[in-house]
């Protein structure tokens, strides 16, 4: 952790989108320059300039922005500061969409195909001639083959595809393809199921605003989380989720502990405090070992092994069933190595982790609080052990009180 | 040619009007910092005309400059002048406020309460090609 001086790491975070309100503590930055009243700043800032306020779209993430409109033509992209999901940040991508508005070769009208496929010949319509055609074609299939006979297959559209989805099916056709068919479905399973949610994330995004007693907002900068257990998930690349790349580094810095388990080397286990590599699609088994263990060594007694939180109960029901069930098969033996289920041995033997290093994992993430095990896109969401894994992960945070 | 030198404060800078595009400046640079305007325009590549937005003033020293074929900054070497603009508003520099990783801090490093200034003096902190003598003062944290 680093000590701070005059300006601490937050304050800096504070100040960088510096506008009017941030100029004192830029001159407490000591930057040399001359510093601006607040009214002298917004007025440079904003002379001929309107910003206008809005959502990128060029990936799912759908940062907030501010464009910056000169005369009618948009001249910046930036972030938009008061957005906590991005905090004034923005990436390449971003601002590339100025060429989603002024590309030369973007498409601004409906065209229709005259010539061969492939010839390039298309002829202008009006949007009236455009949605005829599709619909005659489209009622013409209809009558001749049956709905059925249609498929819908768009790719990832940003949230929009659920009416892609929506219309075919009033279309008649139950054969839907879209991006949500095939992607990520394993990494909401379990939570979908056990509360509804979508996904679990460590809470790192910074600033965040919490509501004061007296009704007002303010942001928090501060991290509480102590430990943070990516599971194939490498934050730091490009994600959507793009408030983990920072806020990893961040809560790090104000002391939690980082454990990636990734097969490969990622971006995120060169700053992680460790890396454990597992044998690919087994996060189901290393999962079902820490719960084994946790379940096994807790000790309302013993303040070293208190893992499980008992006041998830009074929030939640069915755990007496989930238990059994999951208990019922630590007698029985695996055929494939004659071990029994979820023991350590066994999930050592299925994993490649050696049987000391899972107990430590669930020691580590049972007894240090807050914290939080993250699953990601990259293993879990895209491996069919990730339904298993999803359920196991999300019963591991719920009883630790984690969620 | 006196086109391009070391302001006070560490910024290097290019006088446009000055600068006659010999391009000695690059090969000499040793931080590849620099790149010459041949005066494209991205619409060049997708097989337009330049579009409005390509030919709306950008702020550099002190002057909003147009794009324009024939004329300063195209024909002159151009490089990163730490938004000069911005820094001159009190702002931070673009990609500092940009940045997804918050990888990036700006500031005084002659204020030793300064973040800049603490931070360079952790251990691990380089600066590229210190043997040539050039003292920059960008440093990368390792």
């Amino acid at each position: 952790m680093i000590a701070t001086k005059a300006i601490s790491r937050r304050d800096f975070l504070k100040l960088a989108g510096a506008s009017a309100g941030g100029l004192a503590a830029m001159a407490a930055l000591g930057h040399g320059f001359k510093t601006l009243s607040a009214s002298e700043a917004r007025q440079q800032q904003e002379a001929g300039k309107r910003v206008v306020y809005t959502a990128c779209v060029m990936c799912p993430a759908e940062c907030g922005l501010a464009v910056e409109v000169e005369n009618g033509v948009i001249s910046n992209i930036y972030g938009n500061i008061h957005v906590p999901y991005n905090s004034g940040t923005v990436c390449t991508k971003g601002v590339a969409g100025l060429q989603l508005v002024y590309n030369v070769n973007r498409i601004k009208y409906p065209m229709i195909r005259v010539g061969e496929r492939g010839e390039g010949k298309f002829k202008r319509v009006s949007w009236e001639e455009a949605l005829d055609y599709i619909a005659t074609k489209l009622i013409e299939i209809k009558q001749k083959y049956g709905a059925e006979s249609v498929i819908m297959d768009c790719g990832d559209v940003t949230d929009l595809d659920p009416y892609y989805y929506y219309l075919f099916r009033a279309f008649g056709t139950p054969h839907t393809v879209e991006h949500g068919s095939i992607c990520d479905t394993p990494r909401r399973h379990g939570p979908k199921l056990m509360f509804g949610g979508k996904r679990i994330e460590p809470d790192i995004m910074r600033p965040v605003l919490v509501r004061q007693p007296d009704g007002s907002l303010k942001n928090d900068y501060s991290y509480r989380t102590r430990l943070i257990i990516y599971v194939g998930w490498n934050p730091f690349t490009a994600t959507r989720i793009n408030y983990e790349s920072r806020g990893t580094v961040e809560a790090r810095l104000a002391g939690a502990r980082i454990i990636v388990i990734d097969p490969a080397f990622s971006n995120t286990a060169t700053k992680a405090d460790r890396w454990i590599p597992v044998r690919p699609g087994t996060d189901a088994d290393l999962f079902a070992a820490m719960l084994r263990y946790i379940l096994e060594n807790h000790r309302d007694d013993d303040p070293f092994r208190r893992y499980i939180d008992w006041s998830f109960k009074e929030y939640s029901q069915g755990w007496e069933e989930f238990e059994a069930a999951f208990r019922s098969w630590w007698d029985r033996k695996d055929p494939l190595n004659g071990l029994p289920y979820f023991s350590l041995e066994w999930a050592a033997e299925r994993t490649g982790i050696d049987a000391q290093t899972i107990a430590e994992l669930a020691h580590t993430f049972g007894i240090t609080k807050p914290a939080a095990l993250v699953w990601g896109m990259n293993g879990i969401g895209h491996h069919y052990n990730g339904y298993v894994a999803s359920i196991l992960g999300t019963a591991l945070n719920v009883i630790t009180g984690n969620m | 040619m006196g086109a391009t030198w070391k302001r006070a404060d560490g910024i290097v800078v290019i006088n446009y009007d000055q600068c006659i595009g010999c391009r000695y400046c690059i090969t000499a640079c040793p931080y590849a910092a620099r790149s010459f305007d041949a005066g494209y325009f991205y619409s060049d590549f997708e097989g337009g005309q330049p579009q409005p937005y390509e030919l709306l003033p950008s702020p550099e020293y002190g002057q909003g400059r147009v794009r324009r074929r024939d004329a300063s900054p195209i024909g002159n070497v151009r490089k990163c002048h730490f938004c000069l603009h911005r820094i001159e508003r009190g702002q931070l520099p673009a990609c500092v406020l940009s940045c997804m990783g918050r990888a990036t801090y700006f500031g005084d490093l002659n204020d030793p309460q300064s973040l800049v200034a603490e931070l360079v003096s952790q251990p691990n902190v380089i600066r590229l090609k210190e043997e040539l003598g050039t003292e920059p003062n960008v440093f990368y944290l390792v």
